[in-house]
């Protein structure tokens, strides 16, 4: 391998650490907590599934045959929420953790301390956020938030203890979510190897630079609005009340100032990645690099100033809708600069189909179509139609599914053999893309139908005429929630790779990988770069 | 920002191959989009 | 666990970084509070929202009282244009109300002054005290729609099984946008008690 790269103590560091359950509950190793935040995101991942997976059978046929709709307005909205912050989030500041130290040779991150703690407030969170569906089982309250994700008074104002444990949940992912951007602007602004400028920054780090400063700036808005609601609750203030002289539209307003950004907030790091993957396989430098730092961050300030375009129904002024309208569509001007890009790096590349590759692939395209159909949600006129139906879901879930967690994939395929030093499963990856892109289409496919049809969402029953399509969406889920069993596998085979006879990966393990991280062996130095590279002569 | 050149596993007529499938894939692409945009104008609604 | 001599130590411009992140937190933290009265602020000034406090600018019957003699100022009623006022309410969960208006629709010329009346009946065997909450639509005609009297002014105070006809005095001012041919005005009558459990107890 590299010549800078090889740590001398490298065995040596380890024997310090304490074993067992200690080290992971002490450690202060960016690739320990990366290892962390990503496992728990994969836990999540199948237990926000698992609530979905429910409703879709609900949903195969109308009538009600599994569940009361008290319990099904738990499991939708329960749902929402682990994935977005129990799951999304916490696999994105994974990546960040692994792969930020990596990229701009760091020994690690800047606050170590920080970031552990940062990590174990989230299994306390997401315990808070699922608990009262047990409570419910042994008589103690009513269940879960009831509400839907978006919490909206007054509906959460009257609602249950669910609602409270949910306030509490958010507050703590908060905290958690805002130490990890601290983190990440100080190590990138401080802990970057001489001679990295920042328009030399890989642009995955930019990606997430620009998630940390949205978190930063959105985060504290919504930690307000929801302890605005817990006091409406229980302490007799009237912020969303409106026989006090309070607004419930308010808590619109407030809710989708954090949740507008939030979108990007989780898709920035993805975008960030993109390039990289597709510069990879394609055997090409990036097209377009400073385009694409400049787009960010023109997404990232657009996307503070355009939130009432999710409520465009609940009765806004004419002047205020425009205005609304046009913001929202030129955020498609920065995004459609990305998409070209993307499809410039491939652009008479000598392109190889691996995995990553694959994924990325989909993602460009299913992320398209999540970008086009909100443009159609973007139009005043027309949202009147489809607002709150299951054009809307089929919507978000192309955005957040095929262009967040399938972006994540792509992420976790490029860099497991970097993190493990083994090469994983190609055929069972190639498998897993397959059966996920196939099911996902066919399970979200149908809904923009249902939805131009009129199905309304957050509905545990419905007319008889979307029979059908909610039938093939159901099996779609299914076969997507099942064949996610095979990325856990596939993953568990690749980190235990010795055992599994897998072979070992090279520092450089995908031929076309440029970049600081394959610089170092695969799995990298305990401590990752112990002499920072200095980018000030080239070649050194 | 590779700090030496990167040693490829395809050798340099597997590399033309690839380069010349994807720019006829792109045109291929291209052109079937063209052609669902043109072919829009003619739908009857 | 040793010290890695090449890891460097916290060093003083990770703690200036910080503190002007956490100071960045805080500044956010704050900016959501202080959305609350300035929606209130963008609502009253707009009639965004359809809230109708309006400027108390002296428009009287007939006109603005402009006189310091106290006559009655010249009139100032549009009868060239009349406007039809739809008037609707609704009993919020956690009032056991009835509630309807007398007067379904009135057609009026711009500056004119009507009454109308809203009968609500307490349905439960205990006194209840009652907070209207108006709501003017299209918010472009929330501002000039001065009500000059109205229920909505103050708690309203309902024996058990008692009815009243409450009642509305209003005039839809000049100023209105000449395209506006319909208003409505909404009433949300809510339980006035100011006490979580009225609103938990909603079923």
């Amino acid at each position: 391998m590299s010549h800078a790269t090889t740590a001398p103590h490298e065995t040596h560091h380890d024997a310090h650490y304490p074993g067992g359950i200690m080290r992971w509950l002490t450690t202060t190793n960016h690739k320990d907590i990366g290892s962390m935040y990503l496992t728990f995101a994969l836990i999540m991942f199948f237990v926000g599934g698992a609530m979905i997976l429910a409703v879709r059978a609900e949903l195969f046929q109308p009538g009600l045959q599994l569940m009361q709709p008290e319990f099904f307005n738990q499991l939708i909205g329960i749902h929402a929420l682990v994935m977005i912050f129990a799951a999304l989030m916490p696999a994105a500041t994974g990546f960040a953790n692994w792969q930020i130290p990596l990229m701009i040779g760091a020994p690690d991150m800047a606050l170590p301390r920080i970031n552990n703690w940062g990590f174990w407030l989230l299994p306390p969170a997401a315990i808070l956020l699922t608990l009262p569906f047990l409570l419910a089982v042994f008589g103690i309250g009513d269940g879960a938030l009831n509400t839907g994700w978006t919490m909206y008074a007054p509906l959460s104002v009257q609602g249950g203890i669910g609602v409270d444990f949910a306030i509490f949940s958010i507050h703590i992912l908060g905290i958690s979510s805002i130490l990890g951007s601290i983190n990440v602007i100080v190590t990138i602004f401080n802990l970057r190897a001489p001679g990295m400028t920042m328009m030399k920054l890989p642009i995955f780090c930019w990606g997430w630079l620009i998630t940390a400063f949205l978190l930063i700036a959105t985060i504290p808005v919504l930690a307000g609005a929801v302890t605005m609601l817990l006091t409406d609750r229980h302490f007799g203030t009237h912020f969303f009340n409106a026989a006090g002289g309070g607004d419930p539209i308010l808590f619109q307003h407030l809710f989708w100032f954090f949740g507008h950004p939030e979108v990007y907030i989780l898709l920035l790091p993805v975008w960030g990645l993109m390039p990289h993957v597709l510069a990879t396989f394609s055997r090409k430098p990036m097209y377009g690099y400073k385009a694409q730092v400049y787009s960010f961050i023109a997404i990232g300030l657009l996307s503070v100033v355009v939130w009432a375009h999710h409520f465009f129904t609940a009765g806004l002024p004419v002047p205020a809708l425009l205005y609304f309208m046009y913001s929202t569509m030129a955020i498609s001007l920065p995004l459609a600069v990305l998409f070209f890009c993307w499809i410039a790096t491939m652009w008479k590349g000598a392109m190889s189909f691996e995995t990553p590759m694959l994924f990325a692939q989909g993602f460009i395209i299913m992320f398209g179509v999540a970008g086009l159909t909100g443009l159609v949600l973007a139009d005043v006129a027309a949202d009147a139609q489809y607002h709150h139906s299951y054009f809307v879901i089929a919507h978000f879930h192309y955005a957040l599914f095929a262009g967040g967690i399938m972006g994540v994939m792509t992420g976790v395929y490029y860099w497991l053999p970097k993190w493990t030093g083994y090469m994983y499963d190609e055929k069972l990856g190639k498998l897993h893309f397959w059966l996920t892109v196939i099911s996902f289409n066919l399970t979200f496919m149908p809904q923009f139908f249902l939805g131009l049809a009129g199905m309304p969402r957050r509905i545990p029953d419905y007319a008889l005429q979307f029979t059908e399509f909610n039938a093939i969406s159901t099996v779609g889920a299914m076969i997507l929630g099942f064949s996610q069993l095979i990325f856990a596998w596939n993953i568990w085979k690749c980190a235990r790779g010795h055992a599994n006879g897998l072979a070992p990966a090279e520092g450089r393990a995908w031929e076309g990988a440029t970049g600081l991280e394959w610089e170092l062996s695969s799995p990298p130095p305990h401590h990752s770069w112990e002499v920072q590279p200095d980018l000030r002569q080239p070649g050194a | 920002m590779s700090l030496h050149p990167t040693p490829y596993a395809f050798d340099e007529a597997e590399l033309a191959r690839r380069r010349s499938a994807s720019r006829r894939m792109a045109w291929l692409i291209g052109l079937a989009a063209a052609l669902i945009y043109i072919g829009g104008f003619f739908l009857q609604r | 666990m040793e010290t890695v001599p090449s890891l460097p130590p916290s060093p003083p411009n990770h703690r200036k970084l910080i503190g002007k992140l956490l100071a960045a937190v805080a500044a956010a933290f704050a900016f959501g509070f202080a959305l609350v009265p300035l929606y209130d602020v963008l609502c009253a000034a707009t009639g965004f929202n359809g809230k109708t406090e309006i400027k108390r600018d002296g428009f009287g019957v007939g006109g603005f009282s402009t006189r310091q003699d106290g006559a009655a100022p010249p009139s100032r009623i549009d009868r060239s244009r009349t406007v039809t006022v739809e008037f609707t309410g609704t009993v919020m969960p956690g009032l056991s109300w009835d509630m309807r208006p007398l007067t379904f629709n009135l057609e009026v010329h711009p500056g004119e002054m009507h009454q109308v009346m809203y009968l609500v009946r307490n349905t439960s065997d205990r006194p209840i005290t009652g907070q209207a909450v108006p709501s003017v639509s299209p918010g472009k005609a929330a501002q000039h729609f001065d009500k000059v009297d109205c229920f909505c002014f103050s708690q309203q105070l309902l024996a058990p099984g008692e009815s009243k006809e409450l009642p509305l005095t209003f005039i839809v001012k000049p100023e209105m946008d000449s395209d506006i041919r319909h208003v409505t005005l909404s009433y949300a009558f809510f339980n006035a008690v100011k006490d979580k459990t009225a609103l938990n107890n909603r079923e």
